[in-house]
């Protein structure tokens, strides 16, 4: 009797304070259409930045790109996504035709090794590059739902940005910033150009055992540079509501073999501490 | 007259206090305090050919890992701190480790019927397959539970253990639920204890079984899925639970583990709902000069971690054990097969033979020879319908079959290590290696590699004191980065210095401004249990394993001061 106590207590003890399990029967979930967030979409909310990291050698980089393709979908005009190619997945390789491109930039390698942002790995991105669920940034089964975490933030200025193409290939960009409530803190503007339809090599994997090359994949929203350095300017210092100021910069498309009729300009104002992204907007293509 | 004033206090103080520290001195006759520490700092240089730049670095020059771990015992007591620097951490260690402090410590207490421990802990369950916690410093791998653990030894030959924490991620403390609550309970049984019949029986049987549920917070989580947002309904209670056994009869030696987890939906198997499993079985047998064993794993799904959003080495709950040998020798370990928790079904062998003196064989000095196997195939996984991808987040993601190999090899390693010695003071270690490695799925990049590798070392003792070790070592494949030879030279001398030079010459890269040399040059002094090394060379980008669990270790150049002791 006294070993039977001397087993069960402790084994019924140990057991009772650890049985759970949950077993979730199909259908795992619901639908509804984005729609039902995004229309009638509310003008004074904060824009969003999603930045995708990836390369062409890393695998899981092509569905992630579609994932962050339908959320700018889905957000027309709330969404915006730089793709930016930096780190070993992005870099060309020696003698292999299929993987010469080199789509990497300064700005996109600046911010690829930045300590903070923590990208360790492809692919990975950052929304406003704000932290969500203690991380700054995250693989993409948690993009939506920081993109939804941020719908709701307010809008704390206004960003137009316009561009002019010249006949000798000089981009110029002209940015309005507009501050519609005060902030506190230093602010910078990043003034980068992007460019879609670039065509190279695509490491692909859909799981478990195919491994196919996408030998003609189509990379939209690359990163080609900072027009004004990989951190941008900074514009203001704790603004307060109604403050506003225009910049102009520039940039020589002579020589690079980017397509005008192809790129855009995007802009963002960040924190100049924690970088956060405030507000975010983009032109349409550049052109001539 | 304020000093006076201090002096009488302190005075009257100590008085008072005496007693109570000599008597304290009394109580702790018997206790002791053991120790270890290690510190690894680089200084790092910039290496234009290696890609090192200022930024890759991000301007951090000099980095140290470094720890230190004290434990205090009196009878049944003990207590122990570990307190580690990452200021910041060295490359190829994950950054949200920058900083420094005491993520472990704990407090236990030990008698013949319970074993109780609070604060950190490691602990294992079997082979692993359903909880294991431990710390791997070269990893950086520590997934320690915090909480409380629980160990009954209520009979001769049962245990029962119980753990209930959370898993250490970084630095970041535990609040909010912002991670899992781990419970688990584990009984092992040796039945030749437990029944006296079975006392002196040669064969020896212990069976075991476990059960642990993870709790995370969060029942839903979003998804865009086209037009559509998908909402999915997540387990809040994740079980994983399995049996064991452990047989032995003589040189033979059985052991056995099936785990069997819930639906488990996370970022790393895409959010499916599939319940996972997995089997491990292990079969040796050892007599005089010979010693055989096979083993064999299914993995299906059975990644278990503290948190489902992690996609990295941090917070798993269970350890999925490795079949293929892990090589020391620098070109061996060039390709080491990192374990695939998503799915994987490998067989291994391995047979040693030991030829005696004098024999026909050994020859005068004896010969041992070492053959190992190991191949690691991708499941076969099929489509749940035609409309279902395979892994699609929001299903069961796929069918599979009880041990289905796949076509895809990821791994395959067959070697030969013949060991003999030559007179008194030669001895030499010869290595034949071919390795099947797909680069794509162990690392997400570059295709399969296959190569053949051979390796010699060569040891001499120059006298009782100095020995001389020299390592020639070979690589060849059509693939990845080309051609590699490497040598070693290092001379000891007993029972403190050491001092060598190493070079890996990557000769037949297709990139000719890449057929770079990685030297290393090393000198280290030890004393008693400390341990001073220092080097200075360019190490070649790769990863590491150990266990099956791999590191990424970037490209680097650079001074390194390595300290290690004990007390």
């Amino acid at each position: 009797m006294k070993t039977l106590i001397k087993i069960g207590f402790p084994a019924l003890m140990i057991l009772v304070m650890m049985m759970a399990c949950d077993k979730v029967e199909a259908p795992y979930y619901t639908s509804r259409p984005l729609n039902n967030d995004t229309t009638g979409a509310d003008t004074n909310r904060r824009t969003i930045l999603l930045e995708d990291y990836t390369g062409h050698l890393c695998t899981n980089c092509a569905p992630a790109a579609t994932v962050a393709r339908n959320i700018q979908e889905a957000f027309e005009n709330k969404v915006f996504v730089i793709a930016v190619h930096a780190g070993s997945f992005a870099r060309p390789v020696p003698g292999n035709a299929l993987y010469s491109l080199d789509l990497r930039s300064e700005a996109g390698n600046d911010w690829y090794g930045y300590s903070t942002f923590n990208i360790d790995q492809n692919p990975k991105g950052m929304v406003n590059r704000r932290s969500y669920n203690g991380n700054i940034s995250f693989g993409t089964s948690e993009w939506t739902g920081a993109v939804l975490a941020d719908t709701a933030l307010p809008k704390i200025a206004i960003l137009t940005v316009k561009n002019e193409f010249s006949a000798d290939s000089l981009l110029t960009a002209k940015i309005g910033v507009k501050f519609l409530s005060s902030y506190s803190g230093n602010v910078t503007l990043t003034v980068c150009i992007l460019e879609d339809e670039i065509y190279g090599g695509q490491k692909n994997i859909i799981p478990p055992d195919s491994t196919p090359e996408i030998k003609r994949y189509r990379f939209m929203h690359v990163l080609r540079g900072s027009m004004n350095g990989s951190w941008g300017e900074q514009i203001a210092s704790n603004p307060a509501a109604g403050f506003a100021l225009n910049k102009v910069y520039t940039a020589d498309f002579e020589g690079k073999g980017w397509v005008p009729g192809h790129c855009s300009v995007i802009a963002f104002i960040s924190d100049a501490e924690t970088r956060e992204v405030l507000h975010v907007a983009k032109s349409g293509e550049i052109g001539l | 007259m304020k000093k006076n004033l201090i002096v009488c206090f302190g005075a009257a103080a100590l008085t008072l206090l005496l007693p109570i520290v000599v008597r304290s001195q009394e109580a702790l006759k018997g206790s002791e305090i053991h120790g270890s520490m290690q510190a690894d700092a680089t200084y790092y240089l910039t290496d234009t050919k290696t890609g090192i730049t200022d930024t890759t670095l991000a301007g951090k020059l000099i980095r140290m890992n470094a720890f230190t771990e004290v434990n205090y015992s009196l009878g049944n007591f003990t207590a122990g701190v570990r307190f580690e620097s990452y200021l910041p951490p060295l490359t190829g260690y994950d950054v949200q480790y920058n900083g420094t402090g005491a993520p472990y410590w704990y407090a236990s207490y030990k008698n013949d019927f319970i074993d109780v421990t609070a604060g950190n802990f490691y602990e294992q369950f079997g082979n692993g397959m359903i909880l294991r916690t431990y710390q791997e410093w070269t990893l950086g791998y520590d997934n320690s539970l915090r909480g409380l653990r629980v160990k009954f030894t209520p009979y001769h030959g049962i245990t029962l253990k119980g753990v209930y924490g959370v898993q250490r991620y970084y630095w970041e403390p535990y609040k909010d639920y912002n991670r899992g609550i781990v419970k688990g309970a584990d009984a092992d049984f040796f039945l030749n204890d437990i029944f006296t019949g079975m006392k002196d029986a040669r064969l020896k049987l212990t069976l075991g079984g476990s059960f642990v549920s993870d709790y995370q917070q969060g029942a839903t989580k979003e998804f865009t899925s086209g037009t559509q947002i998908l909402t999915l309904t997540l387990p809040e209670n994740v079980a994983c639970y399995g049996g064991r056994f452990n047989l032995n009869l003589g040189g033979f030696n059985w052991q056995t583990e099936y785990a069997h987890k819930i639906n488990d939906p996370t970022a790393l198997n895409n959010y499916i709902y599939k319940s996972g499993n997995g089997l491990f079985t292990n079969l040796s047998w050892a007599s005089k000069g010979i010693g055989l064993s096979v083993m064999s794993k299914w993995i299906d799904n059975m990644s278990y971690k503290s948190d489902r959003r992690d996609t990295k080495n941090m917070v798993n709950i269970n350890y999925l054990p490795a079949i293929t040998k892990e090589h020391t020798y620098a070109l061996a370990s060039m390709y080491p097969y990192s374990t695939q928790p998503n799915g994987e079904v490998g067989i291994a062998a391995a047979a040693t033979f030991h030829f005696a003196k004098n024999s026909w064989l050994g020859g005068k000095t004896g010969l041992t020879v070492a053959a190992n196997f190991s191949q690691v195939n991708g499941l076969k996984k099929t489509a749940l319908n035609d409309t279902t991808m395979i892994g699609q987040t929001g299903t069961e993601g796929y069918k599979s079959s009880f041990y289905g190999f796949g076509d895809e090899v990821y791994y395959q390693d067959a070697n030969l290590e013949v060991s003999k010695k030559f007179g008194k003071k030669w001895k030499g270690i010869f290595s034949y290696l071919y390795q099947t490695y797909n680069k794509l799925i162990i690392e997400g990049h570059e295709g399969t590699i296959y190569s053949n590798i051979g390796v010699a070392d060569i040891s001499w003792n120059i006298t009782k004191k100095v020995s001389l070790r020299g390592e020639f070592q070979g690589l060849w494949t059509k693939q990845d980065k080309g051609n590699w030879v490497a040598g070693l030279a290092e001379l000891t001398v007993s029972p403190s210095w050491f001092v060598s030079v190493m070079d890996q010459y990557n000769y037949g890269n297709d990139d000719t401004d890449q057929r770079l040399n990685y030297y290393t040059f090393s000198a280290g002094y030890t004393h008693h249990s400390t341990r001073i090394a220092v080097s200075y060379g360019r190490q070649r980008e790769g990863i590491i394993c150990v266990g099956g669990v791999c590191r990424y270790v970037p490209a680097t150049n650079g001074f390194t001061l390595t300290v290690t002791s004990s007390f």
